[in-house]
């Protein structure tokens, strides 16, 4: 009897064995993502002046229109060695919260600590537009997080602040800085 | 004779699956489960130990998982129910209430197999479709040169491992994993590597790690040897989970994106944020509230939701909660946790049959009850 119910048991148990040993199978999948829509096809024409706003600028080449966000003001896809970097421009009326709170936040999004005022000039430049207007580069690496960098130009202007902001690796913005600064210097603006 | 036997054997392990013993002991074996997976969630964290004790069909090698002792006891309850209940209607509530207990572990199962948990970002003004699992990872080979969309191939977790050769005639190039590590540190090599080496491997090798406890803090990483790109771009190339930027590649004349990323499941409609609002502790940064102005996109119609804190937005099987955001300096993005669930009704819907079957048996007690006193 003890060895009948053995039995049974070694049985419940080989079958519990065998249902066990369902596994998920490899699988592959295929499907379609719409682009974006309005996403306009690769720029052509290197040179943009949107109407209705109070400055151009020129689009480096190879630079590809990005997907469009309410909030940017242009947005572009930057090819780089076997990546994309994401570039925006925004602008925001006011003083957009402070240059020092944006710097910070940067840095917080790349996993760095934030800086005083005084800090500042160990990672940003004065630099100055093909027209005269200064800007404050900035270019944010964090050594621990190589696979995101933030290169960003501040346009502190009297009616609103405009910042062009490149996202890549640090390699990639190594690659872009030359591209994102010719970006920067093409800004022209009209008016005061 | 042997048909004989075989039927006696079939009946002796019917009767030793419907025993009471087998639901004791596998409810003491669930017990210790439950508690020591509770207690080592201190080191292995929440995830691990679920994978562990509670999720898996084994643990500590041979002995019984969580998984493997709640399908004995569904067995158990099955064949009890069928082969060694009394069938009276004296008994209907106690009946009644062990289908209840039934339906509930049938839930449990289809909660198991068929449901998905993720997350889903949304960027103000845009629109997404698809939420992505919390630890599951996936590859996908994007091809991006269609005008209007773009063309994605997806390999499960089953390939994403050492030796792994992933090829499909979605594309003209092939690669073979030549490591893996599920969490790994990104290192910047002393000198630029060799011309075998391309994009972030030139420049990074990868440093397996220990995995942290909060599981969804580790990031996966592979080191891929790509054969059949264009202009001699062959080689070895570094992906990395939340890598902000894919990894781009031409071959055939085409550009192709890869990414190692978090499992996508992709969603029979769409939502888009229109608005999203935060509203602060005075005088401090600390969200009180924070909510979800979308816009559900099915079939071309769109339908104007709010999501908040406590008032999720359900769709077919898709149940939203608002759960995180994202500022990214102007720019806002709300983070909806997504449950896609054919199981949830199966707690209430048994807990109701459980409660009805208790009620019958208590009022079936009452006449003997009646009895018993009237005889004292």
């Amino acid at each position: 009897m003890k060895r009948m119910k053995l039995i049974n048991v070694a049985m419940v148990f080989i079958c519990l064995l065998g249902l066990s040993a369902c596994k998920d199978e490899p699988s592959v999948k295929q499907y379609r993502v719409q682009k974006a829509p309005g996403s306009p096809p690769p720029a052509q024409n290197p040179v943009s002046a949107p109407e209705g706003l109070p400055f151009s600028w020129t689009v480096p080449a190879g630079w590809k229109q990005g997907k469009p966000s309410a909030m940017r003001t242009a947005s572009y896809e930057v090819p780089l060695d076997g990546e994309t970097g994401d570039f925006s421009l925004v602008r925001l009326g006011g003083g957009a919260g402070g240059v020092m709170a944006n710097l910070n936040r940067w840095r917080g999004q790349i996993g760095l600590g934030p800086v005083s005022a005084e800090e500042v000039s160990n990672f940003a430049h004065a630099r100055s537009t093909v027209q005269g207007r200064p800007y404050l580069l900035v270019t944010l690496v964090n050594p621990d997080n190589p696979g995101s960098g933030i290169s960003a130009a501040i346009f502190d202007l009297s009616d609103y602040v405009l910042f062009a902001k490149l996202t890549a690796s640090q390699a990639g913005l190594e690659k872009a800085q030359p591209s994102f600064e010719a970006f920067c210097q093409s800004l022209t603006f009209t008016g005061g | 004779m042997s048909r004989g036997k075989s039927k006696s054997t079939l009946g002796r392990i019917a009767r030793f699956l419907a025993s009471p013993e087998v639901f004791f002991y596998t409810a003491i074996w669930l017990l210790v489960l439950l508690v020591v997976g509770t207690i080592t969630q201190k080191w292995d964290g929440l995830y691990l130990a679920q994978q562990k004790y509670f999720s898996s069909w084994f643990t500590w090698g041979i002995l019984p998982g969580g998984r493997l002792a709640m399908t004995v006891m569904f067995i158990n309850l099955t064949f009890k129910l069928i082969f060694n209940s009394p069938w009276r209607f004296s008994r209907i509530g106690t009946l009644i209430t062990h289908s209840g207990m039934l339906l509930l572990l049938l839930g449990g199962f289809f909660t198991a197999y068929f449901s998905n948990e993720g997350s889903m970002p949304i960027p103000e003004g845009q629109t997404s479709s698809y939420y992505q699992d919390y630890h599951e990872l996936e590859f996908a080979v994007i091809d991006k040169s269609p005008t209007d969309y773009d063309a994605v191939t997806v390999f499960s977790k089953e390939y994403i491992r050492r030796g792994s050769v992933i090829s499909h005639e979605a594309f003209p190039f092939s690669i073979r994993v030549r490591s893996f590590s599920r969490n790994v540190d990104l290192v910047q090599r002393e000198s630029t590597a060799g011309e075998g080496f391309h994009g972030l491997a030139r420049r990074y090798e990868m440093v397996s790690k220990e995995l942290e406890n909060e599981f969804s803090r580790n990031m996966a990483g592979m080191i891929l040897d790509l054969q059949g790109l264009d202009d001699g771009a062959d080689g070895a190339y570094l992906v990395f989970q939340f890598m902000q930027v894919p990894q781009t590649l031409r071959a055939g004349g085409k550009e192709y994106a890869i990414e190692l990323r978090n499992k996508r499941y992709q969603l029979p409609f769409s939502i888009e944020l229109i608005d999203f609002t935060k509203k602060v502790h005075p005088g401090t940064q600390t969200a009180s509230h924070y909510s979800s102005l979308v816009n559900v996109v099915d079939q071309g119609l769109k339908r104007e939701v709010l999501i908040s804190m406590n008032e999720p937005l359900r769709n077919l099987e898709y149940t939203f909660y608002q759960a995180s955001f994202i500022e990214d300096g102007p720019d806002e993005t709300t983070v909806l946790a997504v449950v896609q669930n054919v199981g949830r009704n199966f707690p209430y819907v048994s807990s109701i049959i459980m409660c009805i079957g208790l009620l019958f048996h208590l009022i079936l007690q009452v006449p003997k009850l009646l009895r018993r006193s009237k005889r004292a």
